[in-house]
């Protein structure tokens, strides 16, 4: 059963992710859109840092 | 419980970028018809690009009692460019600086992209701000500016700079564009000729 946090954590990766997704794309057809406002670096990192998120909450792979 | 707090914060975590993607959208199509951008040399702006060329200029400098970054320039001209999302029907530009009385300062805009073509005018003093002296000057048809790769370019013209050895010290640059407001009325006939 999956932990609160790790549901949380999840979520934010696969939201984040998405966005990312979506912003890239919308500011190569659309340069300047979202790189104007936002640092897609930035971003990028937090979707790194979710995703380790999401893999150190879950527990139900884990040994007893 | 739990399950309730889980709900919200998902639906939080949707509605966000969500947001923030239609303030973009926003932000590019500047439904209000307005545009305001500034560059204040503590840090680069991604529309006003700084003074160039850097030899003409000391480093950036920081006032550590007013908190203010700023700039000198020695020599002149120089210029500066505006990335803009789209195209605009007019500009104004406040410079905050200082320099002696005497030594003007004019600021143009390029009106051509392939030739030295500048329309130049005096600086209009507006007042005081902080210290610093605060000049305005509105071009009101930039339709007729080059528009190069998406960006308007200036120039700082300060005449008789470097032969009296005088310089004349910038802290920020305000730019404000203006077209008409997209309205209900006219939203349809305007995506009509964009497409």
């Amino acid at each position: 059963m999956p932990t609160f946090f790790h549901r949380i954590a999840h979520d934010v990766f696969v939201i984040a992710l998405v966005t990312f997704v979506v912003y890239f794309f919308a500011d190569i057809i659309k340069p300047g859109l979202v790189t104007n406002y936002i640092n897609l670096n930035a971003l990028l990192l937090f979707v790194i840092a979710s995703g380790i998120a999401t893999v150190l909450t879950n527990d139900t792979g884990s040994v007893e | 419980m739990r399950i309730r707090y889980y709900k919200i914060v998902r639906l939080f975590l949707i509605v966000i970028p969500v947001v923030v993607f239609f303030w973009l959208v926003a932000q590019d199509v500047a439904f209000s018809g307005r545009l305001f951008m500034s560059y204040d040399f503590s840090h680069d702006s991604s529309f006003i690009k700084r003074p160039w060329p850097p030899g003409r200029f000391h480093d950036i400098e920081y006032d550590k009692t007013t908190r203010d970054y700023f700039q000198r320039m020695f020599v002149e001209p120089a210029t500066f460019a505006v990335k803009l999302p789209r195209k605009f029907k007019s500009a104004t530009v406040e410079v905050l600086y200082k320099k002696d009385a005497s030594q003007s300062l004019r600021i143009g805009i390029r009106m051509d992209p392939k030739q030295w073509a500048w329309e130049i005018r005096d600086l209009e003093y507006v007042g005081e701000e902080n210290g610093w002296m605060r000049g305005r000057i509105r071009f009101d048809d930039i339709r007729r500016a080059a528009f190069n790769d998406g960006r308007l370019q200036f120039i700082l013209n300060a005449p008789g700079l470097f032969e009296n050895k005088r310089k004349v010290a910038l802290t920020e640059i305000r730019v404000v564009v203006e077209k008409d407001p997209i309205t209900l009325h006219n939203f349809l006939p305007r995506l009509w000729r964009a497409l």
